[in-house]
């Protein structure tokens, strides 16, 4: 028998309760395995999982003993009362810890500094919250108190300051060399100085920047060179440098190339809301160990009338550099469609999808869709494979919907991810005509837009059972013009319509469609109504 | 081949490779060739050892689960290792259920371990104290004055938090 193992009846005996119930079986050791995933169950509010130890201490008197005792189940310690940080940390007897503060809700900075001051060589992960209405002293305060503790045994930290450009510049966290463990740092809206980053066990860096152009001296240059001093790093994250004040002094491949093997180590590259200098830039740059590039800009008003003056940046748009794109496996492009064609013009042949997304932040749709039939036109039609529609507030008519169909035919998977999307607005008017296009014209013998089509995805249309109504319509329709059933077919928070004669989601397996008991007994008015995932994937 | 002989006297032959899954059986043979002796399971009995081989049939060409370290996030673990199948296979009557959970604390094998705790834990999300309680038909075991307490005291846990 295993060491670990104990005769099934002991712990009954040891515990009060009826023989009949099996859970009075159980090991301590498995109770406590039991309990610890029940304590640690995602996807709810992170302060609510500290709560969560009270509800298994209430129990019974067995599992109230097995939680006391086991420190393990203390070490996730929410600041939101002094008092409860201290149970939290005595109960965690002499383990690592992490502590996560929203200072807007800490009345006495003191008392928390005090709390926290003994335990600081514990404490492994920090996660602060600074509310907009927290005062710019009580700011100060705790973080020049804090950093002034060695936390040698910080691993993750992560500070979230006020939208407010005021505050930037109290962040100059004093990174020593003494923190050299530290692996993850997510500085949001904060401003930091490239001179001060010498973690060099640093692995995952997120940094998310509201820029102030006037007050901000950071840019996205300086957060290149932080690479040059951090020699661990493997996953860097940028977002929301839409505002960055660019200064390219990078006039020569010479100047360029220890980046480009500085970022050869990096494992994940992800750019979001980046300028499209930054895109392009990094477009370059790319090396062949990169397996998954995320570049996201939302174009705004940089974007250059034509590349010409890119070049005239001095940027490195060499033929070498470009072809370093094809070593990519997944590349997610949110951007200029003809811009980004000059890149991907001389890869055609490698690309097998390319999934195409749509977002509010395009100028116009009909810009948009200009650029997607010049990519229809030119190389791309029979590449596109999947077809993701996001949130839009432009104007779309049902024609340009049409004509982008019928100009990418090999589309055989569809998203429409969207939520809280108004009833007759212009971009539900959209989806209706995607939707309404899946299921192809009246006519009998008119053929299907997207004959290929074999995946669908909707989520997103509460109190609105048109769309539930029109998506039925469009699977009658498609089955009746003798195209195959979809492979996939997921709804999420759709509300279920009534319209008779009902589509049979029968066909579908338990494997294809989410919330499927609640289509086919209609009983509840929302399919996948919850906060938890409900794909279920092939 | 590998015997096994259970608590209710039923004999189980199956090939190796799924009964070294179970770390008691693959310790008791000593990693040898086939064992001629019946292998005594006396804490399982043959309802579940059927479950328990079926499980293990299933993973039998399973590439080996790398350790996963104290404080993985849960949907981590989640992903790594239940899928479809064991979903389906681990929805059992309570009875069964943590029977099946012993039977793999017992006879050694961690992934259906924990497969059976996650799918306890998964039964009590989102529940009260009463409500766990009366799930499991647990007896409390506190005092009237603990009882009192703790109703204040989770009173007081909430607005902590809160």
């Amino acid at each position: 028998m295993p060491s670990n193992a104990r005769p099934a009846s002991q712990a009954g005996e040891t515990h009060q309760g009826p023989a009949s119930a099996p859970v009075y079986r159980l090991p301590n050791e498995t109770l406590a395995k039991i309990l610890k995933l029940v304590k640690d169950f995602p996807d709810e509010d992170p302060s609510s999982r500290s709560y969560r130890v009270f509800t298994l201490i209430h129990v019974c008197r067995w599992w109230r003993e097995v939680v006391l005792n086991d420190p393990h189940f203390w070490t996730r310690i929410h600041l939101a009362r002094i008092q409860v940080a201290e149970l939290f940390f005595k109960l965690s007897q002499t383990l690592n810890v992490g502590v996560m503060s929203d200072l807007l809700n800490v009345a006495n900075i003191d008392q928390f500094l005090k709390t926290i001051t003994p335990h600081e060589a514990r404490i492994s992960a920090l996660k602060l919250h600074f509310d907009g209405s927290a005062r710019r002293g009580q700011v100060e305060k705790v973080l020049s108190n804090l950093f002034s503790m060695p936390l040698k045994n910080l691993r993750h930290l992560d500070i979230d300051s006020p939208r407010d450009a005021s505050y930037l510049g109290l962040l100059q966290v004093p990174f020593t060399p003494d923190r050299a463990h530290l692996q993850t740092l997510s500085l949001r809206c904060a401003l930091i100085h490239h001179d001060s980053f010498i973690y060099r066990g640093l692995r995952r860096l997120f940094i998310s920047i509201a820029m102030d152009k006037k007050k901000g001296s950071f840019n996205t240059r300086t957060t290149l060179l932080l690479l040059l001093e951090c020699p661990e790093l493997e996953d860097l994250v940028l977002l929301n440098m839409l505002n960055d004040d660019i200064d390219w002094s990078f006039d020569s491949q010479q100047s360029v190339q220890p980046l480009t093997v500085e970022l050869s180590r990096l494992k994940r590259l992800c750019l979001i809301d980046q300028t499209y200098e930054m895109a392009c830039l990094l477009s370059c740059l790319i090396l062949p160990e990169f397996t998954r590039l995320s570049i996201s800009t939302s174009l705004g008003d940089r974007l250059p009338e034509e590349d010409s003056s890119l070049r005239s940046r001095g940027l490195p748009l060499s033929g070498d550099n470009l072809a370093c794109l094809s070593q990519i496996s997944s590349l997610f492009l949110e951007c200029d469609a003809t811009s980004m064609s000059t890149y991907l013009e001389g890869r055609r042949d490698d690309i097998s999808v390319l999934d195409l997304s749509v977002r509010w932040s395009h100028r116009t749709f009909q810009r948009a869709l200009s650029d997607w039939l010049f990519l229809a036109r030119s190389f791309l039609a029979a590449s596109v494979r999947s077809f993701t529609i996001l949130t839009t507030n432009t104007k779309v008519r049902p024609k340009d919907w049409s004509t982008l169909f019928q100009a990418f035919p090999s589309i055989t998977s569809v998203t429409i991810p969207s939520r809280n999307i108004k009833t007759g607005s212009s971009i539900y008017e959209g989806f209706m005509q995607v939707i309404v296009a899946i299921g192809g014209s009246q006519a009998p013998n008119d053929p299907l837009i997207f004959p290929q089509l074999s995946e669908l995805e909707v989520c997103g249309f509460r109190r609105d059972q048109s769309i539930y109504n029109a998506l039925t319509r469009s699977l009658g329709s498609r089955a009746a013009k003798g195209a195959p059933r979809l492979k996939r077919l997921i709804l999420k928070d759709v509300s279920v319509g009534c319209e008779e004669p009902k589509y049979d989601f029968s066909e579908y397996s338990e494997e294809t469609i989410v919330g499927r008991d609640d289509i086919e007994g209609n009983e509840k008015k929302r399919v996948g109504d919850d906060s938890d995932s409900y794909a279920k994937e092939e | 081949m590998v015997t096994v002989v259970v608590s209710d006297g039923v004999t189980f032959t199956m090939e190796q490779d799924v009964a070294f899954q179970c770390g008691l059986i693959a310790d008791f043979a000593g990693g040898g060739g086939d064992q001629e002796e019946p292998i005594p399971i006396q804490a399982v009995n043959s309802t579940v050892m059927r479950k328990v081989i079926e499980y293990c049939e299933h993973h039998r060409n399973d590439p080996p689960q790398p350790e996963v370290p104290e404080g993985t996030p849960l949907e981590r673990k989640d992903r790594r290792g239940r899928d479809a199948w064991d979903k389906q296979f681990i929805q059992v009557e309570q009875e069964l259920l943590f029977e099946i959970i012993l039977a793999a604390n017992y006879l050694n094998i961690k992934p259906l371990l924990d497969l059976g705790c996650s799918q306890v834990a998964e039964m009590m999300k989102g529940k009260t104290p009463a409500e766990i309680q009366q799930m499991f038909n647990i007896v409390n075991g506190f005092t009237a004055d603990e009882e009192a307490q703790n109703g204040e005291g989770e009173e007081k846990a909430r607005n902590l938090n809160s």
